[in-house]
């Protein structure tokens, strides 16, 4: 059985720990699936540099952090790595020493051909949620991603790109 | 090239923080050249005043997200100094460990992410990646075990949390620190391969004499203890005790930048890995010194350009000290209570950058009303506009704008300056009537 690692990227604080706390759920979720084909990982980082220390042996990659963006209503966007962001974002090379995004770590694993064949990056809008969100709205994210996942997300060989919309909650 | 223009390089990449870098030129000659930071103040300083001086260590590591255990180790030695506590040679051993973890993290990610692409050709890691992955990754492998150091001691190799003033809250599990030691014994070949890797690039061979400070003890490598070797330009050396820093390093404020200028009698001067090799250089470990010696490097060294030989060269020595602490390791008592005392206390260790200076005032309860500290990149600041003014005189200005542009970016990643720490001061001055 291969390996799908859920990485949720973040920190303890405010809305960074957003994509930490749905990859939990999720994880949950689709450990309680028991025909769902993979063996599920899950780790926190609140660098998305060190995820590239753990990606050997990982066939499906399923990274959760927060994002903002204009709606003013919880959503979360899912964008396979790299093609939709490729087209998208471009390359993002924003690089310091204290700071790798996301997506500049994803393509550096690209290039030292560290990238699982399928990559999915799941966006949820932290301006929106608080401490005060209920914990149902992170359940429901959760299982809306699961739902995504199980419906076929993860089984698109990386030459089926194919545009997503957002999922809105 | 004599045309007058002027360089404005808006947002400097691949250094930590915002500044710029403002250069005119007129006949051939720099006419005005300012290294603006413009990153706002953060206040640390004003926002530890109030607080007990047992939360101060992990406040002030959230100053810096990629040396966090240098503003803990100065800090907890400022208390220390102040409560006249002395750590037990186990807690200096596992200090050191401590510390060697941050080296080794930081350097290795200077090196590979951020200077490297500069001397290949490339515009970023992600590219120089491509025509150079095994050099990566090897740079990648080295930067993970510096943070699994870190993590051994302070529970997470981001903002680590498990130092305390009188120690460390736990000593970590033998069977844990065996594993971790079997993990490095293999790094130390691999940052040998990284010394010689560096050392064959081809580097601007630029002398230029200048004044540089790093800690020294007489009697190894100094990352957390020592006094203050300045080695000035006449070749002559003066030791300073780390108390005594006010009355020869004066901070000052200029108006194109948010960050101190930090100067030494009103002399720019370095601090660094180039420093602290150049004066302590006798004290690495023999592996060490035979490649120095193999590879025909002498030091001291005034070409800046070998800053990231001399960065590679203490990723080697941080692993050799590690896998020593690591093999000599049982756990002993951690930490110990502190008799508290009001007074001023003084600490200064080696951050990967250079000498990270704290002082604290307590009162008898151990409230903090009065903090000040001097990290390596106001320190470094006056220096880098130095070297971009000589270099870029003798080795870039009569080539085109985009050229002098690329030096001048690469002169000032050469000093990995860390903007984000140099800007959590902001004097203000207030008059009421």
């Amino acid at each position: 059985m291969s390996t799908l690692l859920i990485a949720g990227i973040g920190s303890y604080n405010e809305g960074d720990q957003w994509g930490w706390r749905v990859a939990r759920l999720l994880k949950k979720i689709l450990n309680a699936q028991l025909q769902f084909p993979f063996n599920i990982a899950l780790k926190c980082y609140r660098s998305p540099m060190v995820l590239l220390n753990d990606l050997s042996g990982v066939e499906r990659l399923v990274c959760l952090d927060a994002f903002v963006s204009n709606a003013d209503f919880p959503e979360v966007v899912s964008m396979r790595f790299p093609e939709e962001w490729a087209v998208q974002r471009g390359v993002d090379d924003k690089i310091s020493s204290h700071q790798m995004s996301l997506p500049a770590a994803l393509h550096l694993a690209q290039s030292l051909q560290m990238l699982p064949d399928c990559v999915i990056i799941y966006g949820i809008n932290a301006d929106i949620l608080s401490k005060a969100t209920p914990t149902a709205m992170f359940r429901n994210m959760a299982k809306q991603i699961a739902t995504d996942l199980t419906k076929g997300h993860c089984y698109i060989t990386p030459s089926l790109t194919r545009q997503r919309a957002s999922v809105n909650f | 090239m004599t045309d007058d223009y002027s360089i404005h390089i808006h947002a400097l990449t691949r250094v930590e923080g915002e500044g710029a870098l403002r250069l005119d030129i007129a006949q051939g000659k720099i006419t005005a050249l300012q290294l603006s930071i413009y990153e706002p103040p953060r206040l640390f300083e004003k926002t530890v005043v109030g607080r007990r001086f047992d939360e101060i260590p992990d406040m002030v590591a959230r100053i810096c997200g990629i040396c966090p255990v240098a503003y803990q180790m100065s800090a907890v030695q400022a208390f220390e100094n102040l409560f006249q506590y002395t750590p037990t040679p186990w807690i200096n051993a596992m200090r050191r460990l401590y510390y060697c973890g941050e080296w080794i993290e930081s350097h290795a990610l200077h090196i590979h992410l951020l200077a490297l692409p500069d001397y290949l050709g490339f515009t970023n890691v992600i590219a120089m990646a491509e025509r150079h992955p095994a050099e990566v990754r090897r740079g990648l492998a080295l930067q993970h075990i510096g943070n699994e150091i870190i993590a051994l001691l302070g529970g997470r190799s981001v903002n680590p949390v498990g130092a305390c003033v009188g120690g460390f809250y736990q000593a970590p599990q033998p069977a844990k620190v065996e594993e971790l030691r079997l993990k490095v014994l293999p790094l130390i070949e691999e940052a040998e391969k990284l010394v010689r890797w560096v050392a064959d690039l081809a580097m601007p061979q630029q002398q230029h004499k200048f004044i540089y400070a790093a800690l020294h003890n007489g009697l190894e490598y100094p990352l957390c203890d020592g006094t203050i070797r300045v080695s000035e330009a006449n070749n002559t050396t003066q030791d300073i005790v780390i108390s005594e820093f006010e009355q020869h390093f004066k901070e000052q404020q200029v108006a194109y930048s948010t960050a101190l200028h930090c100067l030494y009698h009103g002399q720019d001067y370095l601090v660094g890995p180039l420093a602290r090799l150049n004066i302590n250089h006798t004290y690495l470990p023999e592996r060490v010194q035979l490649i120095i010696a193999e590879l025909g490097l002498e030091f001291p060294s005034y070409n800046m350009f070998q800053s990231m030989l001399a960065r590679a060269l203490e990723i080697l020595f941080a692993l050799i000290e590690s896998e020593k602490i690591l093999s000599a390791y049982t756990p002993a008592t951690s930490h110990y209570p502190m008799t508290l005392r009001a007074g001023r206390g003084f600490g200064c260790t080696e951050a990967p950058r250079g000498l990270l200076w704290h002082s604290y005032t307590c009162d008898e309860l151990g409230l903090v009303s009065h903090c000040r500290i001097v990290p390596p990149t106001s320190q470094n600041q006056a220096r880098i506009e130095a070297d971009l003014k000589f270099a870029l005189a003798h080795i870039a200005l009569q080539q085109d704008r985009a050229a002098v542009t690329q030096t001048a970016e690469k002169i000032i990643r050469n000093y990995d300056p860390c903007i984000s720490c140099a800007t959590h001061f902001l004097r203000l001055e207030i008059n009421r009537p």
